[in-house]
Formats: C-alpha cells, sequence, structure tokens
C-alpha cells in the first residue's frame, strides 16, 4: 500500500492520459478543452509529487514493487522537473494550436503518457522496467513529433527519429541481455553486488554497459549520435521541441546517473570514456550551432552542448555519496530556460512558425519589449551568466568537476560555455540592436506568454534561491 | 573572523546594493520619459548622498573590513551573503556612487531612444558595480563581476554609435573570456580552504608555489584583460569609441578600476609568492602599455579614442604603481584610480558634450570652439591638464607618487631605477597629446568647419552642474591629498606588510628547505 | 582470453553455421515436386506478388488490425502465469489483473468510438 502513495502522481498522469482518451471519443470533445484538463493532471501531479518530497522526509521506500521502481531524492526532483515541463509544454501548446491547427485531443493525452514513461525512467532501478518505460517514453513521443502530418519536415522529422529510435532500442535490449549475461540478473542491486566482487571490464559486462550507453548517448543527443537532433528539433512543433528537450533529457539523464551510480567499479571503468564524450560533445555542439541560423536549430544544438555539460557531472558523480543534486540542479535550470526559449517561440512563432530564423527577431524589443527581455534572460541563463539559474547550474557542475579532481573538464567546460556565448548574443544582438521590419502581432490571449514570463521569474528565483539542494 | 567589524545596526551597504535594484523595478512602472529621467536621478543621488554617510562612520585606523553584513545565502555550498568594506574599496565604492548621479545627467538629453531601458540599465549596472567592490564572498564577486556585463553590453549595443554591435559583443566576449580561469581559481580556492568563499579567509595562506602560479595567472588573466594592460586592451578603443557618453564615462571611471580592485584585493594577499615572482614582467608590461598607450593616443584624430588609449597608458601607471609593492606606489596607485576615474570620467563627459552639438568625435570638427564656447574650454582646460598631471591638479599628486614607489623599489632592489626612467617618458607622451588636442580646440583654424554658431550653445545650467564637481575634486586632490591618503593608508600599509611577513616567511621556509 | 569470451565466441560461429546448415539439409531432405511450377511460387497469405519490389502499397486497415491483434493477444500472454498462480496471489493479484484489463478496456473503448474496427 505505501508503495501506492509514492506513485500517487504518476498514477494520476496515468489516469489522466486514459480519461483524455476517452475524451477524445466524445462527440463534443474540444482540443482547447483537453490542454486546460491535461494541464490540471499535470498540475495535480506536481503537487502530489510535491507533496511526496515534502511530507515524507527520508526517502519512505528505496524501492517498491519488488525492487523494480526505487525512489530517492534525485528521481523525486527528476519526477517534479518532469511534471513541471509537461505543464508548461501544455501552457504553450495551447497557445500554439490557436495559429497552428493540427492538433486534437490525443496530443494531450500522449503528452501524458510520454511523461508516464518519463517518471518510470528515472524510477527504473531494474534494466526490463527502464526499457519498457523507455518505449512508452519514446513512442508518445514518436507520435508527438510527427503530429503534424501535412508538414514534410515534420514527417522527415519523425521518420529519421523512429527508425533511428528503434535501433538505439534493439541496442538498449542487447545491452541488457549481455548485463543479465554477466551479472545474472537485471536488477540494480544485484548488478551493484555483482560488481562488488568482479572487476567491471569483463567483455560481458563492458559490451552491456557500451550497448547501454549508446541508447543513451542516442537519446541525450551526445557525441557522436547527435546528427538526429537538428531536423528532429526543427521538425517537431515549438511546444514538443521545447517537451522533448527538456523532460525527455531529464528522464534518460536520471535512469543513467542511478545506473552508472552503482558501483565505484563500473564508474571508473567508463570515466575515460565519458570524460573525452563530454568533450566532444560540447565543443562538437558549440560548432554545430555556431553555424546556425534557425533559432530552433540553434537550441537544438545548444542542447547537444548542455548534455556534454550534463556529461561532466556524471564523470564528476561520486558513487559512495550519489546524492544528483547537482545534476537534477542543473537540469531543472536547464529546462526552465530551455522550456521558456520553447514558450517564447510558441507565443511569437505565429502561424506555420513563420518566425524562427534570427532576422525573423530583429527589433522584437521595440515592439514587444516584454518578450524580447524574456527571452534574453533564457538565453543568458542558457549561456551561463550570474546571477540566473544557469549560472548556479555550471557553477555547481565545475565545482563538482573540480572536487573529483577533473580540473581539466571543468575548466574545458567553462571555455566552451564562452564559446557559446557567441550565439545566444547573434539573438540578443537580433533582438535589441537592430529595427524593427514587422510588428509582431500576436494573437490576444495567450497562455504562453503567461508561461514565459513565470518561467522567467523562475530564472531568477532558481538562481538565487537554489531550493532543489 | 577577526578581519571583519560585524555591522549591528543599519545594513547600510545592503541597501546601497538594492537601492538602484529597486530604482530599476520602479522604473518598469513608469512610462512617461521625463518621469524616468527624475527617478533614476533621485535612486543615484540618493544612493551617492547615503554612501557619504559611510564617511562618518568608517574607522580609518584599523585596516580590518568594516559594516560587515553576512546571511546564509546557499548552505550547500557554504556560500553566503557576505559584504564589508575596506580602505581601499570604500574609495572605489564612493567613486561609483557619486560619479552615477552625473551619469545620468549627462544621458538627459543624449540619450533619445527607449530611455526608460537606459535608465534601468544604469540602475542594474550600479547595483552590480557597487556589488564588486563590497563582496567578501568569493561567489557574491564573481555575481556581481559577470551580471556587470549585460548591462553594460546592452549600454553599448543599444544606445552606441556606428560600429556597436561589433564593439559589444567583442567587449562582451573578451571580458567573458577573461574570467573563465578565474571561476576555475575560485572553486579551487574553495577547495582549500575548508569548503568556505570567504575571501578574508584566503588571504595568506601559504599554498605551494605552483598553486600560487596557476592562482596568479587566472587572476592576472581576468584582471589585466579588464584593467586592460597592454596586449589585452584591444577591446577598449572599440567599446570606449562607440558607447554612449554616460557608458564611456562608467567604461573609463569605474569598470577599468575593477581589474587594478582586483589585483589588490585578490592577486596580491592569495598569491603573493606568485606575485613576487612574476612582478618584474608586470612592471615591465606596464611600462609597455604606458608608452603604446602614449604613442597610440599621439596619433589619433578621434578624441574618445585619444582618450581611450591614454587610459591604457594611465592605467599602465596605475598597475606600475600597485606592482611596486611598497606603500608609496600602492597608495599612489589608489589614489591614481580615484583621479583617472574622476579624469577621464570628466574628459568623456566633456566630448559627450560636444558631440551632443556637433555629432561629430573628430578634433578637426571641433577646432577653435575655444572662441565661442568659453565655459566648456575653461573646463576642458583643467581636465586635460589633470590628464597629464600637471601639478597643482590631482594626476600629478598620483603620479608623482606612482613614480617615487618606482624608484624606491628600484633602489631597494639595488638597481639602477630603469623603471621609473622608462615611466617618465609616458608621462611626457601624455602632454604631448593632450595639449595637441587642446590647442586645436582652443586655436585651431576655425574656417574648416564654421562653428560659429556655437557661440549660442554653451554649456546650459545642466552641464555646469554635471562638470563642477568634478572640477572641484581635481582641485582639492591636487593640492590636498592627505584625507583622501588617510582614509586607505591602514589598508594599504596593512597589505604591504602582510605582503613582506609572507614574502619573509616563504624565503625562511626555502632556506630550511636548503639546510 | 577469458573461457566466457571463447565461449561466446564459438557460439557465435556455430548460430553463424546453423544457418546454411538448415538450409542446405532442407533442400537435400525434404520433398520435391519441383515439376509443378505453380507450386515454387512464394506465396504469402493471399498475397501473391511476394518477390516483388518493396514499395508495394498496402492499405492501412492491414496494419491497423496486426498492430491491434498484437496487442489483444500479447495481453493473453500476461494472463497465463496469473492464473497458474492465481490461489496465491489472492485478492492482490485479482485486483491487479482487475486494473490491467480495465486499462486495456479503455484501450478497446477509444478503437472502438475511434472506428478503427469499421471495414470500409
Amino acid at each position: 500500500m505505501h508503495d501506492l502513495v509514492s506513485f500517487l502522481p504518476l498514477v494520476i498522469t496515468c489516469t489522466g492520459a486514459l480519461l483524455l482518451m476517452l475524451y477524445a471519443v466524445c462527440p463534443k470533445a474540444e482540443q482547447e478543452k483537453a490542454s486546460l484538463m491535461s494541464m490540471g493532471f499535470f498540475a495535480v501531479a506536481f503537487f502530489a509529487q510535491l507533496l511526496v518530497v515534502c511530507t515524507v522526509s527520508r526517502p519512505l521506500f528505496p524501492e517498491t514493487f519488488n525492487g523494480m521502481l526505487g525512489v530517492s531524492g534525485f528521481t523525486n526532483a527528476a519526477c517534479l522537473i518532469v511534471y513541471a515541463c509537461g505543464f508548461f509544454t501544455t501552457l504553450s501548446s495551447h497557445t500554439y494550436f490557436r495559429e497552428n491547427h493540427f492538433a486534437t485531443v490525443e496530443f494531450y493525452s500522449l503528452l501524458l503518457f510520454s511523461a508516464v514513461g518519463m517518471v518510470l525512467l528515472s524510477m527504473a532501478r531494474e534494466l526490463i522496467t527502464a526499457f519498457i518505460a523507455l518505449e512508452i517514453m519514446s513512442l508518445a513521443i514518436y507520435v508527438l513529433v510527427g503530429f503534424n502530418r501535412a508538414s514534410s519536415r515534420s514527417t522527415e522529422a519523425i521518420f529519421k527519429y523512429l527508425i533511428l529510435g528503434a535501433f538505439s532500442g534493439a541496442f538498449f535490449c542487447m545491452g541488457t541481455a549481455m548485463i543479465y549475461g554477466a551479472a545474472g540478473s537485471t536488477r540494480f542491486d544485484s548488478i551493484a553486488e555483482w560488481l562488488a566482487f568482479n572487476p567491471a571490464t569483463t567483455p560481458l559486462m563492458l559490451g552491456g554497459a557500451f550497448f547501454l550507453l549508446i541508447t543513451i548517448f542516442f537519446k541525450i543527443s551526445a557525441f557522436p549520435f547527435h546528427a538526429w537532433v537538428l531536423d528532429v528539433y526543427d521538425g517537431s512543433s515549438n511546444p514538443i521541441t521545447g517537451f522533448m528537450a527538456t523532460a525527455l533529457k531529464t528522464a534518460v539523464f536520471a535512469m543513467i546517473a542511478n545506473f552508472l551510480a552503482l558501483s565505484g567499479n563500473l564508474h571508473d571503468s567508463w570515466i575515460t570514456g565519458l570524460f573525452w564524450i563530454a568533450v566532444f560533445t560540447m565543443f562538437g555542439g558549440n560548432l554545430i550551432a555556431i553555424g546556425q541560423d534557425n533559432v530552433k536549430r540553434m537550441i537544438a544544438a545548444s542542447g547537444i552542448v548542455h548534455s556534454g555539460y550534463l556529461l561532466i557531472a556524471l564523470v564528476a558523480i561520486n558513487s559512495e555519496y550519489f546524492s544528483g543534486a547537482v545534476i537534477a540542479y542543473y537540469l531543472a535550470a536547464y529546462s526552465v530556460a530551455t522550456l521558456g526559449m520553447f514558450a517564447a517561440l510558441s507565443w511569437l512563432g505565429g502561424e506555420g512558425e513563420k518566425r524562427v530564423t534570427f532576422d525573423d527577431f530583429k527589433g522584437l524589443a521595440k515592439r514587444q519589449p516584454l518578450a524580447a527581455a524574456t527571452i534574453a534572460v533564457f538565453l543568458l541563463s542558457m549561456a551561463g551568466i550570474p546571477p540566473t539559474a544557469g549560472f548556479m547550474g555550471k557553477f555547481y557542475i565545475i565545482t563538482s568537476a573540480i572536487s573529483a579532481g577533473q580540473i581539466a573538464l571543468g575548466v574545458l567546460g567553462i571555455i566552451s560555455s564562452i564559446i557559446s556565448m557567441w550565439y545566444y548574443l547573434r539573438l540578443i544582438v537580433s533582438m535589441y540592436f537592430h529595427d524593427a521590419e514587422e510588428d509582431f502581432i500576436v494573437d490576444g490571449s495567450s497562455l504562453a506568454s503567461i508561461s514565459t514570463v513565470a518561467l522567467a521569474v523562475a530564472v531568477f528565483a532558481i538562481g538565487l534561491f537554489p531550493l532543489v539542494l | 573572523m577577526d578581519q571583519l567589524l560585524l555591522n549591528s545596526g543599519f545594513p547600510i551597504l545592503s541597501v546601497l546594493i538594492f537601492l538602484p535594484m529597486l530604482g530599476a523595478l520602479v522604473l518598469l512602472l513608469i512610462k512617461d520619459e521625463e518621469n524616468c529621467r527624475w527617478t533614476a536621478l533621485a535612486f543615484t543621488t540618493v544612493v551617492a548622498l547615503l554612501s557619504l554617510t559611510l564617511l562618518s562612520g568608517f574607522d580609518s585606523t584599523t585596516a580590518r573590513f568594516q559594516f560587515v553584513e553576512m546571511r546564509p545565502w546557499i548552505e550547500a555550498f557554504n556560500i553566503n551573503y557576505t559584504v564589508g568594506v575596506d580602505g581601499i574599496s570604500i574609495l572605489l565604492l564612493l567613486l561609483t556612487t557619486l560619479i552615477m548621479p552625473f551619469c545620468v545627467l549627462v544621458s538627459w538629453t543624449y540619450i533619445k531612444k527607449r530611455v526608460r531601458a537606459f535608465m534601468i540599465c544604469m540602475l542594474i549596472m550600479e547595483t552590480a558595480m557597487i556589488g564588486v567592490f563590497v563582496a567578501l564572498d568569493f561567489v557574491l564577486f564573481y555575481v556581481m563581476w559577470e551580471a556587470m556585463l549585460i548591462p553594460m553590453y546592452l549600454l553599448i549595443g543599444i544606445w552606441g554609435g556606428p560600429r556597436r554591435i561589433y564593439a559589444s559583443v567583442k567587449f562582451f566576449l573578451y571580458t567573458l573570456a577573461g574570467s573563465v580561469l578565474l571561476l576555475v581559481a575560485i572553486i579551487w580556492l574553495y577547495m582549500q580552504n575548508g569548503y568556505s568563499f570567504f575571501i578574508p579567509d584566503m588571504m595568506w595562506q601559504s599554498y605551494s608555489t605552483s598553486a600560487q602560479m596557476f592562482l596568479f595567472l587566472a587572476f592576472f588573466l581576468a584582471f589585466a584583460i579588464k584593467v586592460p594592460m597592454f596586449p589585452f586592451h584591444t577591446w577598449l578603443p572599440a567599446a570606449h569609441v562607440e558607447a554612449p557618453a554616460a557608458g564611456s564615462v562608467i567604461l573609463a571611471s569605474l569598470l577599468l578600476k575593477m581589474g587594478a580592485y582586483g589585483f589588490l584585493r585578490f592577486a596580491l594577499p592569495i598569491t603573493p609568492e606568485a606575485t613576487a615572482i612574476m612582478m618584474p614582467w608586470v612592471l615591465w608590461l606596464s611600462i609597455i602599455g604606458i608608452i603604446y598607450g602614449g604613442f597610440t593616443a599621439l596619433a589619433q584624430s578621434d578624441m574618445k579614442k585619444l582618450i581611450a588609449y591614454s587610459s591604457v597608458g594611465h592605467m599602465g601607471f596605475i598597475t606600475l604603481g600597485i606592482f611596486t609593492l611598497n606603500l608609496d606606489g600602492i597608495e599612489g596607485a589608489v589614489l591614481q584610480m580615484i583621479n583617472h576615474g574622476v579624469t577621464t570620467g570628466a574628459l568623456f563627459l566633456c566630448i559627450g558634450m560636444i558631440y551632443e552639438r556637433t555629432h561629430s568625435r573628430d578634433i578637426e570638427s571641433a577646432t577653435g570652439i575655444g572662441k565661442y564656447m568659453p565655459v566648456y574650454i575653461t573646463f576642458f582646460t583643467f581636465f586635460s591638464l589633470a590628464a597629464f598631471a600637471f601639478p597643482g591638479t590631482n594626476g600629478f599628486v598620483g603620479e608623482f607618487m606612482i613614480i617615487a614607489g618606482t624608484f624606491k623599489y628600484s633602489l631597494s632592489q639595488g638597481n639602477f631605477p630603469w623603471l621609473a626612467l622608462a615611466s617618465i617618458p609616458g608621462a611626457v607622451l601624455a602632454a604631448a597629446y593632450m595639449l595637441r588636442m587642446l590647442q586645436r580646440k582652443i586655436w585651431g583654424r576655425e574656417h574648416n568647419p564654421d562653428n560659429s554658431w556655437l557661440k549660442e550653445h554653451d554649456l546650459n545650467i545642466r552641464e555646469i552642474i554635471t562638470l563642477a564637481p568634478f572640477l572641484l575634486f581635481v582641485l582639492w586632490v591636487g593640492l590636498a591629498p592627505k584625507p583622501f591618503l588617510n582614509i586607505m593608508h591602514s589598508s594599504v600599509s596593512a597589505l604591504v606588510q602582510n605582503f613582506a611577513t609572507c614574502q619573509a616567511k616563504a624565503v625562511a621556509i626555502a632556506g630550511t628547505i636548503l639546510n | 582470453m577469458s573461457s566466457e569470451l571463447l565461449f561466446s565466441i564459438i557460439a557465435i560461429f556455430l548460430l553463424a553455421a546453423l544457418v546454411p546448415i538448415g538450409m542446405v539439409a532442407t533442400t537435400i531432405l525434404g520433398p520435391r515436386s519441383s515439376k509443378e511450377k505453380i507450386k515454387n511460387e512464394a506465396y504469402e497469405s493471399g498475397i501473391k506478388n511476394v518477390l516483388g519490389g518493396v514499395d508495394q502499397k498496402f492499405s492501412v486497415k492491414f496494419y491497423l488490425i496486426t498492430i491491434l491483434f498484437l496487442i489483444f493477444d500479447i495481453e493473453a500472454v500476461f494472463m497465463y502465469p496469473w492464473a497458474v498462480n492465481v490461489r496465491e496471489l489472492s485478492w492482490f493479484g485479482f485486483t491487479e489483473m482487475v486494473v490491467f484489463i480495465l486499462l486495456l478496456l479503455t484501450g478497446l473503448i477509444y478503437i472502438l468510438r475511434k472506428g478503427v474496427l469499421n471495414w470500409r
């Protein structure tokens, strides 16, 4: 019974998804009402999760459902982020679909389903559960990416993502099988026990972890599995891109952090590989981002860079005292900024996302000072300029890297963040330093504007009062 | 904790930091442009007056930090909100608060578009700058240090000249790149000092020499770019030329001082051994800066660029003074920081006033205006004299002390005073380029552009009010610098003393190892 | 080299060998009736041209039915082990199975109302 209490938010989300699915076949179903409903479900789930976090001081159930799932402070934080992302995504979709008319009620149902998958993934304490969660999440996301069937870009995106995603799913299965072959169990704690007496470099363990990591690197778009990101982010609708960039990454990072923190043995054997992947991810992402003149693609590429920073934190985690606070904080900071960016894009993008390049945003500061100011705040947070949340996140990551003895990685991380200033500044330059060419008339009462402002406030709030820690 | 004098009463420093921020928030609610100007002026003036009350409570007989406030901020990382001032930072703090109202005044008619946004930027800038000078927690310092970039970037980029985008991005990336290693150094120090970011705790510790070298290089990169020292100065002329008048004043008077302040507050106390090792190099770099700045300024036809390059030279004098590491040199350097802030700030204001009228910064376009604008040219002459350290003005006192310190340093090393001799041409060059500009502006051939219409447009009351306090200050420091020296004396002599003991200790340790 | 790895490699080779062995063995051992040409043609569930191009178009209805079949067929797989242990699991197990069936029921309602099962 206790199990169920800590899964209350998950149950709420799942029920919400099912109810929306049933609502979709009601003759009177309306898309706008559905968005409000799913907003409600996300909000209730978020507060239920908050309640679980606050009322349960120690992790009451380190593992539940026979060890398949586990709850810790870290997973709680990850779940909170996922729910919040879902909430703000529905807010911005509500606005987005006023100008773009391809949404149905199922859109929101699928959003909730993918959130279910994400939450399960971050709680997974067992590889098969992780795989199922990964697929629940991915399947829903595939459909969401390709939701705009009329758009050829969207079709291209879903095709690429589906084929490659299916491949990476197969790799995950393969890795699970090999680890099972080595350790004789798919449960994290049993694998940890096995690792305590055996080296992590036995061929099967090495191969298994290798395949698992390939899947993970694909999902978080780390080098060298990052090539799909630009097209897929570009092809999917603004709110979904935001959701993919934040919630999905949060869930996958939560899972891999839980896995790598299993045993120092395992972590040590991968540390060199992770080091180089982090470095290449950061600098590769930067190189790609510098060349973009489309805001969405730029944010997509900068998402690669942020995965690189998170990989730094993965390199630096200490399996004995793993709390995940640094990773959770960075994910929260990154999610707030990125979601805000996409909320703003949904708000200003207009019909058929006509405003997406740097040039389209010229002179925004004059016509829409509030929008420009919030976008500037998000960009500065992503770039890690104090006193925003992004700075604090980067600060924690660099601190943890240096305390783990990875000074070189810390320095490289900061250098990369300096390079990234270049393309963030470009957007600020075109918003503030150029004259407007159009009026940026946007639909009147748009909820996305509220979410944009709320997120901009959150950037500072999280930055100055980091409660997560 | 014995370096601190806790402030139990009114949290004056916090009020100083956050009052401009509050002003920025208030401005958000005001629509009317005229009211925006008045509100910004009111807030900066109140801050300036409040900061003057610091002087009455300031105890200049101790080197300890005063008016200290300490509150936990992020407990997980042991980051505190700690602020306080000593004899060095109080002067810079006062410089900041006192210059800001004049920056608002000079922008009164200069800034025509988006007045509200401009004033908000100015007020946020003030918060960040005050924060840098009073922060005693390294994270707080770094946050303020970086936060300063954004409003400045916008000031240059939105209200700047034709090449503003290039200048603003260059300024931003350059200064940001400088602080790359600073953050790493901060975190390294945090690990070394029992997980504390408290700045006074980090001072005078005996870190290993190699660690000190690394820290020093990190500090040097950050601060030398900000100062800017010779090879890192290229962002300065671009930024200066393109910035609006108030932006140039803030850049020259306040932002450049951050680098020098950084050297005094961090490089010297935290890495004394490395400083001693690197000292000759830095000194010669300063000399190169002085000469280079002088020659380049001599070749400029753009008045703002001329002042910008002269700043490179003047800042060279300041770093020269700091790295002589004796009382005279450092006191002279601190005094010169204030002087340079006032004089160069005033010169930029003057140029801004001319630019507002003729819309040109070219010396040629302002020839012969002495005839038509007598009030203006009087002010301008005084500031120019101060800029090349004419006796009786503030520049003379500062430069004299620095050169005296340099002589002392060479003599204490038993060397011929090459350094001091090498810095003399800098002073001569300063006189050359300043007089060249002055001469053209006063007597230059007037027929070139016809400037006689300016007769009607000599300085108005607002502009005279803006410039008069600067002139007063120039003469006050020039004739009676004692009160200023008194304020900083204890802090600077404590710094020099601590440095000497640290050196002695290091030598002693090295001696025991050798034996 | 560890025996584990050695074993894996041998197993892979054995598996790889199994495929051609199987193909060759069936041709040799199986009954042959190559006289009638039509019997040699490939044939799959009423679709004649199996060996044709891969870009042949099918009606989407086929896919839908296939997927639905998979989903509602696989549910039975979960019910077998439950049915075997139904006494030990008692009421808790029963509730869980009811929840599971309810979830599927929602899906069924959805597809019914969407008209997926109407063969038009």
